[in-house]
């Protein structure tokens, strides 16, 4: 099972900048071959969504036990504002990434995947950013969207998701 | 060719079926899981599965009772006497299945075939495992207790205190031995440089162990074995007739010796069987056979 992470690479590279599904994902890939238990990837907002046009980076720890156990990942910090995400640590609250919920079946492009999913759907009954998640809650979308356009753009809370040049 | 959902490598090997949901995997691979897991839902569909097939040996187990292997090992206990007599007679073709697949209870792999079985909980382990347990605490005896029950293996009348020494000199002498001791695993799945020299001395260990073990089981067949030339001497002496040559002598004396070692599970147990009354029944049967 040591080998895994290394075939889930060799099969990224051929699934990535192939498969229109994935067109999103920037890169996905370790941060340095020498240990192939740290990754980042960098992502693009889902369209229809405030955080289109955004790039997000995501970090990536695959524990030794890897896959019998969940990576862990989350957003860079004070990067990410959605319900489901702590702002200040980039914490990410999603089923897939619980121990109870995860299964070795899935990969880390799933996770990425769940997670960028994640955006376009908050579940305000899960929160760990409790204004953003009462706007879901209210059904005021446009409230919503446009408190995170305000922070992505560089509103009171830091900036960090920058405007994409394309 | 599917490849094994957990793995990722080709199912050509190992592979085996859950049956309520059809899915492969390598039977390591999806033990692991349910080891780690503690549930027997399928990782790809989450069915719960009860059933397993072994796709090559054409096994299926039920997985509900081979979960806490207590079942499959009470079976196999029985069969396997105590720990220290390992005789070829275990390695029966109906257990082989059962004993290649149980998990040790410390690092939960069957990979390698779990040896040291605790016949009062019936808790199966690797015996490197144990041992290596045992040396993590600082414990460098030869008995070894099973970590669940605290039973101990094999009796400490025959731990030579040489060796015991030996191994105290060994452990405080090698330098890398603490980052063996802290990850005492690693030294186990893969020896590195750390772990090696651990792991040699607990081979070493075993093999003096192992010697043991053949003496002991030597000595318990001569004890029976002198049993049944005693009956052989006393009823059949040379030229009284019933025993026409040198060569049926001897057939006759394995023979009879053999079913003695077996009834008697490889043990002399002079408490619970009265030797010369089975041998001379042995041996009438074994005339009947070749007269
Ligand atoms: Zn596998
Ligand atoms: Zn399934
Ligand atoms: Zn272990
Ligand atoms: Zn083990
Ligand atoms: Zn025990």
């Amino acid at each position: 099972m040591s080998q895994r992470l290394a075939k889930e690479y060799r099969a990224l590279s051929k699934t990535l900048g192939r498969d229109p599904e994935y067109a999103y994902i920037i890169s996905l890939a370790p941060v340095s071959e020498e240990n192939l238990r740290k990754w980042e990837s960098l992502i693009t907002g889902p369209p229809d969504t405030p955080y289109f046009g955004h790039e997000f980076t995501l970090q990536i720890e695959a524990s030794e036990a890897y896959p019998l156990e969940p990576p862990k990942v989350q957003f860079q910090a004070r990067c990410m504002p959605h319900c489901n995400v702590d702002f200040d640590s980039g914490r990410i609250c999603l089923s897939v990434l619980d121990a109870a919920h995860w299964t070795p079946a899935w990969d880390l492009l799933h996770v990425v995947h769940a997670i960028w999913l994640l955006l376009a759907s908050p579940e305000p009954d899960s929160p760990l950013d409790v204004d953003l998640a009462c706007l879901v809650r209210a059904g005021d979308r446009s409230a919503h969207n446009s408190l995170i356009a305000y922070y992505l753009n560089g509103g009171s809370r830091g900036h960090c998701g920058h405007v994409s040049e394309r | 060719m599917d490849s094994c959902p957990i793995c990722f490598e080709s199912l050509s090997k190992g592979a085996c079926r859950l049956v309520e949901c059809g899915h492969k995997y390598h039977f390591n691979c999806i033990r692991r899981w349910h080891y780690h897991s503690k549930n027997l839902q399928c990782p790809t569909c989450r069915i719960k599965s009860r059933h397993l097939e072994d796709i090559e040996r054409k096994v299926t187990i039920n997985l509900a009772e081979f979960s806490d292997a207590n079942l499959a090992i009470s079976e196999i206990s029985a069969q396997m006497g105590s720990l220290e007599i390992r005789s070829n007679e275990v390695r029966q073709e109906e257990t082989r299945w059962n004993l290649d697949s149980l998990e040790c209870r410390l690092c939960g792999e069957s990979n390698v075939r779990t040896n040291v079985f605790c016949q009062e909980c019936h808790t199966a382990y690797h015996e490197i495992c144990l041992r290596t347990l045992h040396l993590e605490v600082g414990d460098f005896s030869r008995c070894v207790a099973c970590c669940n029950c605290h039973h101990i293996f094999g009796s400490s009348s025959r731990e030579p205190p040489a060796s015991r020494e030996h191994l105290a000199r060994f452990l405080t002498e090698r330098p890398g031995l603490h980052a063996a001791r802290t990850h005492p695993h690693r030294s186990i799945r893969a020896p590195t440089s750390d772990g090696f020299e651990v792991v040699q001395s607990w081979r070493l260990l075993s093999e003096l162990q192992e010697k043991c073990c053949l003496l002991d089981l030597s000595e318990h067949k001569r004890k029976i074995q002198a049993h049944v030339r005693k009956v052989l001497n006393a009823h059949y002496s040379k030229g009284s007739g019933a025993i026409a040559t040198k060569d049926q002598y001897t057939e006759i004396n394995k023979a009879v010796s053999r079913n003695l070692y077996r009834v008697s599970d490889n043990k002399y147990q002079p408490d619970k069987f009265d030797y010369d009354v089975e041998a001379l029944r042995l041996i009438a049967i074994e005339l009947r056979k070749t007269g």
